[in-house]
């Protein structure tokens, strides 16, 4: 037997995952144990609960998503370009690499009571598009990795085939799309690695007016490259701030963080314009890169992986114009996703095969129901066990409730894909007012996904579900506003398609037998600036402290008694 | 109570000092919730779970209710806080009577701003520092009942209190020695900066920057 136990961590998002001869076992994002959201430091109770999941007292090896000297080098190497406007830069970024990144390698192997010869590494470009291809159903494919930044490699082209993944052809740091959509999500005035999310679901408010202006920011080629003019940014000078004055002398001034939003009026109509404007370049720069895979490989299928890779808008653009009959993304294709590839790769190095495609995200730590009755009985809910646990959800989600629900294994990534979920009706628009306001307590802008019983999003949806679909990693165009609550102002919908046969499947059957439709607003189950629920005492604590009807964990229903 | 009331009217004296003060209490409340949110997850005691998870849910609301104040008064410092997880490294004994030291203090201080900002004639500060001073002092009694519980005596609580100021106090010891060192790093990191001039040209020609898509 060869258990291999990936990690990702250092920067943001850590997590672990855990390969036992050849089959992913175990995958699980340290924030969700820690409840720190996206917690960057070493995941080492993501890795023990990995461990436990599995059965496996000790790995027999340990894989890290990147190489920490050539990081080191890197860094090093890009403060000696900047001499002289990186000397404020240069203490911390050097402090940070001496005082902990260096030794990732030896904590890991400390901290989870391994040799220190068991510890080793891939490249970080190599293990995001690992996580892709080996997870995907396609035998051979082009991959595209990009995300802010690996070792060097902002963006990296791969060919994936039965003999294993080639480089291509790269672009290095400082040229990074993350990099460039983090430091237009610092310009808007949301948080760097949290905030890029609501930059894509800011942009169906506005039109991409200022795209010409964008132009001078990033230059595209026709080889599919980009080069960023990097006066606009400060991202390779100074640790604090991603953009530079020359940004704001282009665009106007950036967008105080703690000024709600009110896109009724022109002010930040105009910043719904910038965010607008950077989605279609961010757009036109991926299909640029898709089209040149396609084009270098000439294969038919093409995986997407890193950071950038959970712009679902962007997904569907290359997946409709870039060539390709099939794309993938896996749900965590940012840097938890590294962890992943990590353990492939190591799994597959000793001789394990590759992993079956990946068909659910459902690899994390699993829920105790028992644990959720005890705890909210103590805590003064009413609290019942229910036989038919889907007739009760469905029965309550027709009479207009709002349900958190839990079942299962957490999911793997930052999306909620029925395992830690919050369920509404899709259909009435006030739903999802209710949920941003009350409920999440965020940006009245953002959208909420449909998940829809697979074979039947064609009633609402322009085109079917597809391999990305599964995992909400795209967006389909609704064809009316039937499902109100769960159409951006755009018209698109990041849908989700749910297997009839699973247990989130047999959910929406109950729902469709209720209410005539075999769809709900599924968002995950957390709240502002908190990471997604894992255990049955995050649920009972979620429930406890924000404005939902009901809480179901497995068969037990929680919900407040009458004052 | 007597350091924060004479501390109270620098503290509260500005809308921007309110904002600091505020956020820093928004951040300390945040990582109260998250070491008791571990807690609760390591606790083996089910009864002490729930305990930890309900006392979670008021820092979190604490949390929240200081952050909103901040904003009102202007700030803009973060507000989330970071994890010690003191129950992994102290154990419960030494997690509880940290947390009851922190409450008890907790209660005196946010008790003393109330007063402060009562004759600085915000009612609605005051109205929200005596409110959570309440909760504080209840969080105080509960943790205060579990270290007798766990120690098995008052007298081992009292022990568990005296090495939890001892602990607090070389924590603060090598908060200082930190910063300190961190002053010294950064000078010296700079001075080494502008000693590489020489190594920056040999990089500008060894090892200039690739642009655009580099072929493997």
């Amino acid at each position: 037997m060869s258990a291999v136990l990936g990690i990702s961590g250092g920067y943001h998002d850590a997590a672990a995952a855990l390969v036992v001869d050849g089959v992913v076992v175990a995958a699980l994002q340290e924030e969700r144990l820690s409840r720190v959201k996206n917690d960057p430091s070493p995941p080492l109770r993501a890795a023990r609960a990995c461990l436990s999941i599995g059965g496996i007292a000790a790995p027999d090896r340990v894989v890290f998503y990147e190489n920490p000297y050539a990081r080191i080098e890197r860094v090093l190497v890009s403060l000696l370009r900047g001499f002289p406007r990186t000397f404020r830069q240069f203490p911390r970024a050097i402090g940070a690499q001496l005082g902990s990144k260096l030794w990732i390698l030896d904590d890991l192997a400390e901290g989870l009571g391994v040799p220190r010869a068991k510890v080793t590494f891939v490249a970080h470009h190599e293990a995001h598009a690992a996580s892709a291809f080996y997870a995907s159903p396609y035998p051979r494919a082009a991959v595209l990795t990009v995300d802010g930044v690996g070792e060097e490699a902002a963006t990296a082209i791969w060919h994936g085939t039965e003999q294993g993944l080639r480089e291509v052809a790269h672009v290095d740091y400082p040229c990074s799309l993350g990099l460039l959509y983090a430091a237009f999500t610092a310009y808007l005035g949301f948080a760097v690695n949290e905030g890029e999310y609501k930059v894509m679901g800011l942009a169906a408010w506005g039109s991409p007016r200022r795209r010409e202006e964008l132009a001078k920011v990033v230059q595209l080629s026709s080889d599919g490259g980009y080069e960023l003019d990097l006066s606009y940014f400060a991202f390779h000078t100074d640790t604090e701030l991603g953009f530079s004055s020359k940004l704001e002398a282009l665009l106007g001034p950036r967008r105080p963080a703690e000024r709600p939003w009110d896109l009724e009026t022109a002010e930040d109509r105009a910043y719904a314009d910038v965010a607008a404007s950077l989605q279609a370049l961010l757009e036109d720069a991926l299909l640029g890169l898709a089209r040149t895979a396609r084009k270098r490989t000439e294969e038919e299928c093409l995986c997407l992986a890193g950071g950038v890779a959970l712009n679902a808008v962007a997904n569907a653009r290359i997946a409709r114009e870039a060539g390709f009959s099939r794309v993938f993304v896996q749900p965590a294709a940012g840097d938890a996703g590294g962890a992943l590839g990590a353990a492939i790769l190591g799994a597959m190095k000793d001789g394990a095969p590759r992993p079956a495609p990946m068909r659910d995200a459902a690899l994390g730590v699993a829920v105790d129901a028992g644990e959720a009755n005890m705890l909210a009985s103590a805590l003064g809910f009413a609290v019942k066990r229910v036989d038919d646990r889907d007739a009760e959800v469905a029965g309550r989600l027709s009479r207009g409730e709002v349900i958190a629900f839990v079942d299962g294994r957490c999911e793997f990534g930052p999306r909620a894909l029925g395992q830690r979920s919050i369920l509404a009706d899709p259909r009435a628009a006030a739903t999802r007012e209710r949920i941003n306001r009350a409920v999440k307590r965020r940006e009245p802008f953002r959208p909420f996904a449909p998940s829809a019983l697979a074979g039947t999003e064609l009633r609402w949806y322009d085109e079917p579900g597809d391999d990305m679909t599964r995992f909400m990693t795209t967006v389909r165009r609704a064809k009316d506003t039937t499902l109100g609550a769960v159409t951006h102002v755009d018209g698109t919908a990041r849908l989700h398609t749910v297997d009839p046969e699973s247990r989130f499947g047999a959910l929406l059957s109950a729902v469709e037998r209720e209410s005539g439709i075999p769809v709900v607003l599924n968002t995950s189950l957390n709240g502002a600036g908190e990471p997604i629920c894992a255990t049955a005492a995050d649920a009972v604590a979620f429930f406890a402290a924000h404005a939902v009807d009901a809480l179901v964990v497995e068969d037990v229903v929680v919900t407040r008694r009458p004052s | 109570m007597r350091l924060a009331s004479l501390l109270a009217p620098f503290t509260l004296g500005s809308p921007r000092r309110r904002a600091r003060l505020l956020a820093a209490f928004a951040r300390a409340e945040h990582a109260s919730m998250l070491d008791l949110r571990l807690a609760a997850a390591a606790t083996p005691s089910p009864a002490r779970q729930a305990a930890y998870l309900s006392h979670a849910l008021d820092e979190e609301r604490h949390a929240r209710t200081f952050a909103a104040a901040a904003r009102e008064n202007g700030g803009s410092d973060p507000v989330l806080g970071d994890a010690e997880d003191l129950f992994a490294r102290r154990g419960e004994l030494g997690f509880l009577a940290f947390v009851h030291h922190g409450e008890s203090r907790g209660r005196r201080q946010f008790a003393a701003l109330a007063t402060r900002a009562e004759r600085l004639g915000d009612a609605r500060l005051a109205t929200t520092l005596t409110a959570i001073a309440t909760d504080e002092a209840q969080h105080e009694s509960y943790t205060g009942a579990l270290l007798v519980e766990l120690s098995g005596s008052e007298a081992g609580a009292r022990k568990a209190l005296r090495r939890a100021r001892a602990w607090e106090a070389w924590r603060t010891f090598r908060r200082v020695g930190r910063a300190m060192a961190g002053v010294v790093w950064t000078v010296s990191m700079t001075l080494l900066y502008f000693a590489l001039l020489p190594f920056v040209l040999l990089v500008l020609v060894a090892r200039p920057a690739r642009r655009g898509l580099v072929p493997r």
